[in-house]
């Protein structure tokens, strides 16, 4: 018998990856598990039996030393990887009821996860913003296609803001949460 | 021997470090890391694979910790002489802690 499966396409923004993480576990509590995904926000879901599992993502770029020995602490520790998209790692394990499993225990660590994503994104600026700058100014010469390519990278480099701010405010919270 | 400053700079430890860099006096993997905090802690402490990873890598490039095995993609990991004396030095600062404790409690 064939398998029930669907798919969803959903963005989820940096700074939010806890919503994203809470939307995966809704889903397989009503029995639809993740199961393939790597393009940005397509993800595809099996059906089976409903299952409390906890979802967690780590965002880890190519700087890191040794991807072997990392999946295997969390593979170790009872996480299933599931995959990543992009630099987002997707991890779950079986919760029993009254239990939250994390893979990031402490403040500390989920601030270093976070400069990791503001790290990344930093890089891509200088070449948002030359993209930008060209745009502007080349746009006499363009005409009405000149001010089209304008607004578009104006909304990317905006959104680009947004994540940065986003990221730096969630930073701050969970600062305030490390009392020295 | 590294000035006390070297030391200095990596206190005060918080309570996950200093339980995984004490579960480290003898070699171990990961997960016997995992394990041996909770023992140790008696349950009141837990490492997540992210924040051990996490620590592991900085604990090395610091020099608190070295390598000492690798088997089937598990790494076995020591404490050095430079993280042993963090760690003395941090359990300085809790024996005057415990000892404040000892003589206000009544008080409260």
């Amino acid at each position: 018998m064939e398998t029930e499966t669907c798919w969803k396409f959903r963005w989820f923004w940096a700074w939010q990856d806890d919503r994203e993480e809470e939307w995966l576990g809704s889903m397989s509590r009503a029995g639809w598990h993740l199961d393939k995904f790597g393009y940005p926000g397509v993800y595809f879901f099996r059906k089976g039996e409903q299952k409390n599992f906890a979802y967690r993502l780590d965002f880890q770029t190519s700087r890191m030393k040794d991807r072997d020995a990392y999946l295997q602490l969390f593979h170790d520790a009872g996480w299933e990887h599931l995959g990543n998209m992009s630099a987002w790692e997707y991890f779950r394990k079986e919760a029993k009821p009254g239990e939250e499993p994390e893979i990031f225990t402490d403040p500390e660590s989920k601030i270093l996860k976070y400069q990791r994503v503001l790290r990344f994104l930093v890089i891509f600026f200088p070449i948002l913003f030359i993209l930008f700058s060209t745009s502007w100014r080349h746009l006499p010469e363009r005409g009405p296609m000149g001010s089209v390519l304008l607004f578009i990278t104006m909304g990317i480099l905006l959104l680009y803001a947004a994540a940065i701010l986003g990221i730096l405010l969630r930073i701050g919270k969970l600062k305030q949460t490390i009392r020295k | 021997m590294p000035k006390s400053d070297e030391i200095q700079k990596y206190l005060p430890l918080t309570e996950s470090m200093f339980y995984v860099m004490l579960s480290l006096v003898d070699p171990l993997h990961g997960y016997g890391v995992m394990q041996k905090v909770e023992t140790i802690s008696r349950g009141s402490v837990t490492i997540g694979p992210g924040t051990l990873y996490g620590m592991f890598t900085s604990f090395e490039e610091e020099g608190l910790i070295t390598m000492v095995k690798e088997e089937e993609r598990r790494k076995s990991y020591l404490l050095t002489a430079k993280g042993k004396r963090v760690l003395a030095k941090q359990i300085e600062r809790l024996e005057i802690m415990t000892k404040c404790a000892a003589e206000f409690k009544n008080r409260l």
